[in-house]
């Protein structure tokens, strides 16, 4: 990261590009590493499960939203990598370039709004 | 012989401001910060030492928001100064001569920005006459920067994205295939 992240919590927003729609009947996971390994429990992160979806990470299934919000930034030490690893996303319906990924990063996420500040 | 205990004024404000062509972002460590000072009656027309007591920059790690390397340093049109030196979180300005003035304002390079949102604490400063045997002046007790209203930092292109199979690297990846996709910067 360009600049430095705090080790004391934080939430990614993956957003993804409208030609890898996600899907409310798909399973997904995470897998965090590094910054992004789940404060406790086990990794990876099912979406289905309740106890890990609210002390994890917020999941938006909504397709005209289409993107992901995980906590993490619990990791602590000097130079380490924000990874996820990502499954159950549908590649693209034809070879070509995708629209663009946006990846957001906030200090503080409200599960019941969805709102993320800071 | 009378004593007196230190003179406390209002508290300073103080604001940041981005290095010159730059915009005034989150996380940034060459930014400008402006301390405002209320003077009152007793400042040391004829010398003293200001020192600063700066909070950490972020975490629990012992980075403070005044900067070694580059170097911290200080301004000001009301303060001759002559000298001033970091030591862990304190921030110590030497000056031979106070030009009174309604307001006092120290501009200090080299200011590390908050890496979210948020008020800074942890701001004090202190003021001591220039006797041979120091005397406190003032106490000016915490303080805070507001650091919410800084724009957050905008990056292009420097994320890595990878489609997974079955937990091996692929790319390519068939169309219309659930897979894993990782990201990492």
């Amino acid at each position: 990261m360009p600049i430095p992240v705090e080790s004391s919590g934080c939430y990614m927003k993956i957003q993804f590009p409208n030609d890898i729609q996600m899907s409310g009947t798909s399973i997904y996971t995470y897998t965090g590493y590094e910054m992004m390994k789940p404060e406790q429990g086990s990794s990876p992160v099912l979406t289905e499960d309740d106890n890990l979806y609210t002390r994890f990470q917020g999941f938006a299934t909504d397709n005209t939203q289409n993107y992901f919000i995980i906590k993490g930034c619990s990791g602590s030490g000097a130079n380490l990598q924000m990874r996820v690893r990502v499954t159950g996303i549908t590649s693209p319906s034809a070879d070509k370039s995708t629209g663009l990924f946006k990846f957001d990063l906030y200090k503080d996420f409200n599960a019941g709004s969805y709102q993320l500040t800071n | 012989m009378i004593f007196r205990t230190p003179s406390t004024q209002a508290a300073p404000t103080c604001s940041v401001s981005p290095a010159t062509g730059t915009k005034n972002v989150l996380g940034t460590s060459n930014g400008k910060i402006r301390f405002t000072i209320e003077p009152g009656t007793h400042f040391p027309k004829y010398g003293g030492t200001i020192t600063f007591t700066i909070p950490t920059w972020y975490g629990a790690n012992l980075i403070y928001v005044f900067s070694s390397s580059p170097a911290t340093t200080c301004s000001s049109a009301q303060l001759d100064i002559v000298l001033q030196q970091l030591n862990d979180n304190q921030y110590t300005i030497r000056f031979k001569k106070y030009t009174p003035a309604s307001s006092i304002i120290i501009e200090c390079s080299n200011y590390r920005n908050p890496v979210y949102k948020k008020i800074v604490s942890g701001f004090s400063m202190t003021v001591e006459d220039n006797e041979s045997i120091q005397n406190k002046i003032m106490d000016y007790n915490d303080w805070s920067l507001d650091g919410t209203g800084l724009d957050q930092v905008e990056y292009a292109g420097s994320i890595t994205k990878q489609f997974y199979i079955n937990d091996v690297a692929k790319k390519p990846v068939p169309v219309q295939m659930i897979s894993g996709l990782e990201f990492s910067f």
